[in-house]
């Protein structure tokens, strides 16, 4: 070791020279918080969805999807062409859940771990759609299949509204803050 | 070391790891000033520098869970600051790899070596370049050795030997100068 070396490690102290403005820390303690109550936001949201997906479940079940074999049989023609109020709602609901998508991937890009727990809900109900949809080919008068269909729909647009809703609540909560900063 | 004296904080670590706002207040009064200098030396920035203390002690306070009083606190926390640090330059662009020439009028080892004052060593550590600062601070100031800044800066040892052998040079060399 050289003495310039020697000098630097006994007297290293006094060249931490600059201390952390005041304000630093209120910033800290600001984002933490903002932190806390979004994660509190999404155990909520995570509870909320957990029920939907029970319930869509429930009514799925209910409706005798799941179950092995079917009660007959129809082509996909016939199921398009046999219950055209069903083939309105889905177009209804189908567009209002793209435009909540539309709507939440600036917000959800912003807040990869929201996307990632919103894809894992999305993928459920996908799953239980296609066992829907199924099952549909074979009871598409069956009035609890479609409802069972549509609460499928339902849940999808809950979440995504919920999840919305809270996204927005915390980047307005981060302009806030940049705007008590200036 | 034994573990009492590593976990000096351990206590308090334990109350922060619970969420207690005021615990988090009192362990951030602990490090922040020498993170906040650590920092600075990287970033050559006041100003970025307080963004990278803050980045770093929020991602701090928010995994501190997996915090398992493996190594200290404070080598923990300073691997954090480093890395908001050196992503930040990345970000910038700033290349922190240097010619390989050695600076100009290298003074002989041990050739009229000053009486060194703090303050002018201080100023000089400022006018490095990053690549020489970074390295010098990682060496002489932090304490790394060599294999550990090759896995923090991504090169080989001997590449990190070599840099820090020129920038310590470089910085004798300001010093004389600005003697």
């Amino acid at each position: 070791m050289n003495r310039l070396e020697e000098h630097i490690r006994k007297n290293r102290e006094d060249l931490d020279r600059y201390t952390p403005p005041a304000e630093t820390w209120d910033q800290i303690s600001r984002e933490l918080k903002r932190r806390k109550s979004l994660q509190t936001k999404w155990i909520n949201i995570a509870a909320m969805a957990v029920v939907l997906l029970g319930f869509t479940v429930l009514v799925s079940r209910q409706a005798g999807i799941f179950q092995s074999g079917g009660r007959g049989s129809r082509s996909g023609a016939a199921f398009e062409n046999a219950n055209p109020e069903l083939r309105e709602a889905e177009i209804y609901y189908t567009n209002l859940i793209k435009s909540l998508y539309i709507d939440a991937t600036p917000l959800l890009n912003a807040h990869p771990e929201a996307e990632k727990e919103l894809n894992i809900d999305i993928a459920q109900l996908d799953s239980i759609c296609i066992d829907i949809k199924k099952d549909l080919k074979d009871n598409v008068d069956n009035q609890e299949v479609v409802e069972a269909l549509i609460q499928n729909y339902r849940t999808r647009i809950r979440i995504l509204e919920e999840m919305l809703t809270v996204l927005k609540e915390s980047e307005t909560d981060i302009e806030k803050n940049k705007d008590n900063e200036l | 070391m034994d573990n009492l004296n590593i976990h000096i904080h351990a206590p308090l670590i334990e109350e922060c790891k619970k969420g207690d706002s005021y615990a988090q207040f009192k362990l951030y009064n602990q490090y922040s000033k020498a993170m906040y200098n650590l920092a600075y030396r990287i970033m050559n920035n006041r100003e970025e520098a307080e963004d990278m203390l803050q980045e770093a002690f929020v991602e701090c306070f928010r995994n501190l869970k997996s915090f398992r009083f493996d190594s200290t606190f404070g080598a923990w926390l300073k691997k954090i600051v480093i890395n908001k640090c050196l992503n930040q330059l990345k970000k910038k662009k700033i290349d922190l790899t240097l010619c390989e020439k050695l600076p100009e009028n290298v003074y002989e080892e041990e050739e009229e070596d000053p009486v060194y004052d703090n303050s002018k060593i201080f100023k000089c550590i400022e006018l490095l370049p990053d690549g020489y600062r970074v390295i010098l601070t990682l060496y002489l100031l932090e304490g790394y050795d060599h294999s550990e800044i090759a896995g923090i800066l991504d090169i080989t040892e001997s590449t990190s030997k070599s840099q820090y052998s020129r920038a310590k040079e470089k910085l004798r060399n300001l010093l004389l100068k600005n003697h």
